[in-house]
């Protein structure tokens, strides 16, 4: 998986791949040690890194729910993050998107998740995901672990479920 | 937010899981523990493998025999600290009594703290993950709800943790006094002391559920007292597991409200305080001076501009109490010079700044510290201050009160007059030569309030506004500006870290522009992505017969050593190494043995170096391999665990068979490059020279070492030079425009020597070539060290000749004799060290230099010199007297590969013929480091938090500076 942190390429090895709880999880690593583990595309842990996130628990809508859903869906989410100790609460609004002009997935539906949360330091944080989905597959995303640290994925082959 | 009390979080409802959090929060909670005893050897990893899920890792506690031993014995210390405090009276019997039971209550678990529990990231983390043993044991928490606090009167309190909660809001819930600071320690052992009040809160962790909060009441107990009582709680996993009874009598209490953090934040509860630079270079606000510094190791470069003047600073700060540096004022309006002297350039002032923390700031009273600018320069803009800072939240208050240049408003008599008598109220400006330290007409003179208000916006952007002391009337050279209003104001904009941009109005009518780069020399530290790959340290050895030839190439490529030898003993190996004093030298040795390790078949046990000068050993290290093996793949199983390598000083002769051939003579040849600059002259602000460098060496097998350089000149504006300045002394130092102009081609040094060891502590070295640019000759040096000892004494005698300017192999008339009786020492206090030479000078004069350093951990120098010697200052010329300010740079804390060179500059305000030593080709002093009193304390600095794992942070008071 290709990942780009502030126009910094890197990439990561894919180490695991399993199913829980009807979801698909797949642990990545660098060569640093750091481990990014993805729950249907979205990250759920990062660890190893400079922030991170220890413990996610959310029910967030299945990518195939958003194509039958005629608005957009809100939802929440909580995480353990580090350094700080802080349990940050979440509030998600998902909704589909329009592709960019450049777009180098075609065939491939975009679905924005709109964030609002709290940082460290107690002021607002918004900020926004991207996700190219095809089927259940995300082919690309943009998401972040916190304030400083917003990345950029791509799976390099076709990640089968 | 209003929270319900008592496990109704709001996050646990959203989230749905309300069992795992009432279970967590119920009177019984330490019966949620579940224990498991390890039986056999395993990595944590597959222990986690093989279990249920952790449901909350950073309660997961990992005990070990080992460290119950410990915690037994800091048990007991604690326990008698508690007894000498009673009996000093600084604790009531009642409260000793409490404190006591809660000692004798809480056990000694034999916690060892876990990195980040996860089997798939250990799995990856392979020295990360503990090697668990029998007898070790597992504790496995639910989920906690809540937080205690704990104080020394003793009191005890529980709340219901609420995300966004901070110690602060936890602590006023319980006890409603305003306190100063508490000890944060987190589930998972991390301990953390935390402001709690106006003037010291700031960006802090959140207690994490499970936090204990140990709060300080009592004034009169030492803060390292209240540290073990953190450390101890600590080691009891998290709060909730301590049964309630035990910390009887336990008040409980609803969590208290979650204020939102408003926009501006006044109160403080994100800001991270970061002191700025004034138009000075000091920190502090605009014209005026604040309390507060920079932390220890900064270094800057600043440089403003408010018409007519133009300022270029240097600012050191060597320790967290002194800030240094030096300063160019350019006069815009008034020349240097005659034009025929200097052209067109501005009138240059120099000066040198000092500020001390007189105290630190507390709850109720503020930092205090006292400043002098322009301590030895002309006296131009010399002043003196006393100035204090309070803060509250993103405000900072300054009040001081100035003399001379700062206290030119004149707004009331010197108060120093009342207790001195009227001689306070003249302030005598004697500009002579400059460089004097006017210490008679400091602090006198009329006086003036200054300060003003800072505030740190969560933006990355501070405002100032100030009361100037400043009536610019009187200005140096003749100057008088109009003045439209004594309030400054500006802003300072921080982009990234360590640069800063201000802007603002001075005088009420003239804009300012400034900028600051600042970095901390004692933080620097560079990922060595560029270094060879080092082996990792395994288990399997190699079985093949070692290839002696190769592992010696392999150390020296890893360690930049020189391997002399490589003796084979029967179960111990043990390479002899030269020029082996690097930066970081655990670090080195480290590699040493990695490579040892990795070359060598098992039944070598023991792997050794033996550090050698002058074919001489002066230091041994070394490790018992499977220990060190043991220690690089796998986490401590203690607090204090005892390093797996030795330094042994004064060792005996390692035996065993040689393995190397002998060495005829090594031979190295080194390009680099070579700058020199000399700033602040008549003829242009920067003189340089840029040139391509060719450093030599040959040393045979005698130990006689040939080295030398060449320089090819590449930039020069030296040529500009045409003042060499006049000189009542023989010019030994001041025809520098003719040594850097006369050849491109240069020799700037070649020379022969040979070192011995006379006896146990005495070295000799004799010595003879070209020894720098300027002079060569010949000479010989003793020094008398004693291993492990602070104290060494040298002395160097020399018979020199100045150089030809075309610095070939020819000389000119001048010949002197030239050397000093040196002593030195190594300070006990915090990496300071200090020499005095007395002798007789370049120029014949006779006299002493005293240095003063302090060199951090990561090997980075700050200090700075002073010569006096028996040439008046009138003769010696501006300056009166020769001094300088110094700082070194390890190549290896900012290079992408391991160096064992220094970055060194100096900065003197003129270089004049007095109190000028020779150069010479060797240093007793620095070739015998190895001697010295803690050879292996410098290491790379720890990476600042933010470029780091959360693991790997360091709280302040873990950092080593």
């Amino acid at each position: 998986m290709e990942v780009s942190v502030g126009g910094h390429q890197t990439v990561m090895v894919l180490g695991s791949r399993f199913s829980q709880g009807g979801h698909t999880l797949e642990q990545w690593f660098s060569g640093e040690g750091e481990m990014l583990e993805l729950r249907d595309g979205r990250v759920h842990r990062a660890l190893g890194m400079t922030s991170e996130i220890r413990r996610t628990q959310a029910a967030p809508p299945a990518w195939q729910a958003l194509s039958e859903a005629p608005k957009a869906i809100a939802w929440q989410r909580e995480r353990d993050v580090m350094p700080g100790y802080q349990q940050r609460q979440e509030k998600i609004t998902t909704r589909k998107a329009r592709a960019p002009r450049s777009n180098a997935f075609g065939g491939a539906s975009w679905v924005e998740e709109e964030v609002s949360t709290q940082r460290l330091n107690g002021q607002a944080w918004r900020y926004t995901e991207r996700f190219a989905v095809q089927g259940q597959q995300v082919l690309y995303s943009e998401q972040c672990v916190s304030p400083s640290l917003c990345l950029k994925l791509k799976p390099l082959g076709v990640v089968k479920p | 937010m209003k929270v319900r009390p008592f496990g109704l979080l709001t996050a646990a409802m959203l989230l749905g899981s309300p069992s795992v959090w009432a279970s967590a929060h119920s009177p019984a909670v330490s019966q949620s523990v579940q224990v498991h005893k390890i039986a056999s050897p395993q990595r944590l990893s597959a222990w986690l493998r093989q279990n249920p899920p952790v449901k909350h890792p950073l309660s997961l506690v990992w005990t070990t025999p080992e460290a119950v031993i410990e915690q037994r014995n800091a048990q007991i210390e604690l326990l008698g600290t508690l007894a000498e405090q009673e009996q000093q009276g600084h604790l009531s019997p009642a409260a000793a009594a409490q404190l006591q039971a809660w000692l004798n209550a809480l056990p000694a678990t034999g916690r060892v703290r876990l990195p980040a529990v996860d089997a798939s990231w250990l799995e990856a983390n392979l020295p990360r993950d503990p090697m668990l043993a029998a007898g070790d044991s597992l504790r496995v928490h639910a989920r906690p709800s809540i937080v205690r606090v704990l104080s020394d009167d003793p009191r005890s309190c529980e709340l219901p943790h609420q995300s966004g909660l901070r110690a602060h809001d936890y602590v006023k819930a319980c006890f409603e006094d305003a306190l100063a600071h508490a000890w944060l320690i987190q589930p998972d052992g991390r301990m953390q002391r935390v402001g709690l009040d106006s003037w010291n809160q700031r960006l802090e962790n959140e207690p994490a559920p499970g936090a204990w909060i140990w709060v300080p009441r009592n004034s009169k107990l030492p803060e390292d007292f209240h540290k073990r009582w953190a450390q101890w709680l600590a080691w009891q996993g998290p709060s909730h597991a301590t049964p309630r009874d035990t910390l009887a009598p336990m008040t409980l209490r609803p969590a208290p409200e979650v204020i939102a953090t408003s926009l501006l934040d006044v109160s403080g509860r994100g800001l991270e305080p970061e002191p700025t630079s004034s138009d000075w270079g000091n920190v502090g606000l605009l014209q005026t001076p604040t309390a507060r510094m920079r932390p220890a190791g900064s270094f800057g470069v600043h440089m403003h501009r408010v018409w007519p003047y133009r300022q270029i600073s240097v600012m050191l700060q060597p320790m967290p109490w002194i800030e240094t540096g030096f300063r160019y004022v350019s006069i815009e309006n008034r020349l240097y010079g005659p034009r025929e002297f200097s052209g067109d350039q501005d009138y240059k002032d120099k000066s040198i700044d000092l500020k001390l923390r007189l105290l630190e700031e507390s709850r109720h009273l503020p930092e205090l510290a006292i400043g002098w600018r322009d301590l030895g320069g002309t006296g131009l803009f010399s002043g003196e201050y006393l100035v204090a800072s309070k803060r509250w939240g993103r405000l900072d208050a300054s009040l001081g009160l100035g003399w001379g240049y700062l206290g030119n408003r004149a707004m009331f008599q010197n108060p120093l007059s009342r207790v001195g008598g009227d001689t306070f109220n003249t302030r005598v400006i004697d500009v002579g030569q400059g460089g004097t330290f006017a210490g008679k007409s400091w602090f006198h003179g009329t006086t003036s309030l200054f300060g003003g208000l800072e505030y740190q916006s969560p933006w990355n952007v501070d405002l100032k506004i100030e009361y100037d002391p400043g009536n610019y009337r009187r200005e140096p050279q003749g100057n008088a500006f109009e003045v439209a209003s004594p309030i400054n104001w500006g802003m300072v904009y921080k982009p990234s870290r360590g640069v800063e941009l201000s802007l603002g109005v001075n005088r009420g009518n003239r804009l300012t522009f400034g900028w600051t780069l600042h970095t901390d020399l004692s933080g620097l530290n560079m990922p060595k992505v560029t270094n060879p790959p080092l082996p990792r340290p395994r288990a399997d050895h190699e079985r093949t017969p070692p290839n002696w030839s190769q592992m010696a190439r392999d150390i020296e490529r890893h360690t930049q050593w020189q391997v002399e030898q490589i003796l084979d003993g029967q179960d111990r190996v043990t390479v002899q190494a030269s020029k082996s004093m690097t930066p970081a030298p655990n670090d080195r040795l480290d590699k040493a043995l990695a490579v040892m390790n990795t070359h060598l078949p098992q039944r070598y046990q023991f792997l050794s170096v033996e550090h050698q000068f002058a074919g001489e050993t002066l230091a041994a290290e070394g490790a018992d391999r499977k220990q060190w093996i043991q220690q690089k793949t796998q986490p401590a199983r203690s607090t204090s665990v005892e390093p797996a390598t030795y330094l042994i000083q004064e060792p005996r002769p390692a035996s065993g068979e040689a393995t190397l051939p002998g060495k005829g003579f090594q031979a190295s040849l080194r390009p680099g490059m070579d700058f020199i600059q000399t700033i602040g002259g008549p003829d242009g602000f920067v003189l340089y020279q840029l040139s391509l460098a060719l450093h030599g060496s040959v040393k045979l097998s005698s130990g006689t070492e040939v080295k030398g350089m060449v320089r090819q000149r590449l930039l020069n504006n030296y040529d500009k030079f045409k003042n060499g300045g006049s000189s009542d002394l023989p010019r030994v130092r001041t025809h520098l425009r003719e040594y850097f102009v006369t050849s491109e081609t240069t020799l700037s040094s070649l020379s022969v020597s040979q070192s011995v060891r006379a006896s146990d502590n005495l070295y000799l070295a004799v010595y003879g070539g070209l020894f720098e640019e300027m002079f060569g000759g010949v000479g010989a040096e003793a020094l008398y060290r004693w291993p492990g000892s602070p104290f060494a004494v040298g002395l160097d005698m020399n018979r020199v000749q100045q150089r030809d300017f075309k610095q070939d192999l020819r000389f000119r008339d001048y010949k002197v004799n030239t050397g000093h009786l040196t002593g030195y020492w190594t300070t006990p206090w915090d990496g300071i060290h200090t020499s005095v030479s007395i002798g007789q000078y370049l120029a014949g004069d006779r006299g002493a230099t005293v240095s003063v350093a302090k060199t951090f951990a990561n090997g980075a120098t700050m200090g700075a010199f002073a010569t006096k010697t028996n040439v008046p200052a009138e003769v010696f010329g501006e300056g009166s007297f020769d001094k300088g300010i110094f700082w070194s740079i390890p190549f290896d804390a900012f290079l992408t590969s391991s160096s064992r060179s220094y970055a060194n500059f100096g900065w003197k305000p003129l270089t004049r013929d007095g109190g000028a030593m020779v150069g010479r080709p060797v240093s007793l002093y620095n070739d015998t480091q190895w001697l010295g009193s803690n050879p292996r304390r410098q290491r790379p600095a720890t990476p600042p938090n933010d470029r780091v794992a959360p693991d790997d942070r360091l709280e302040e008071h873990e950092r080593r500076r």
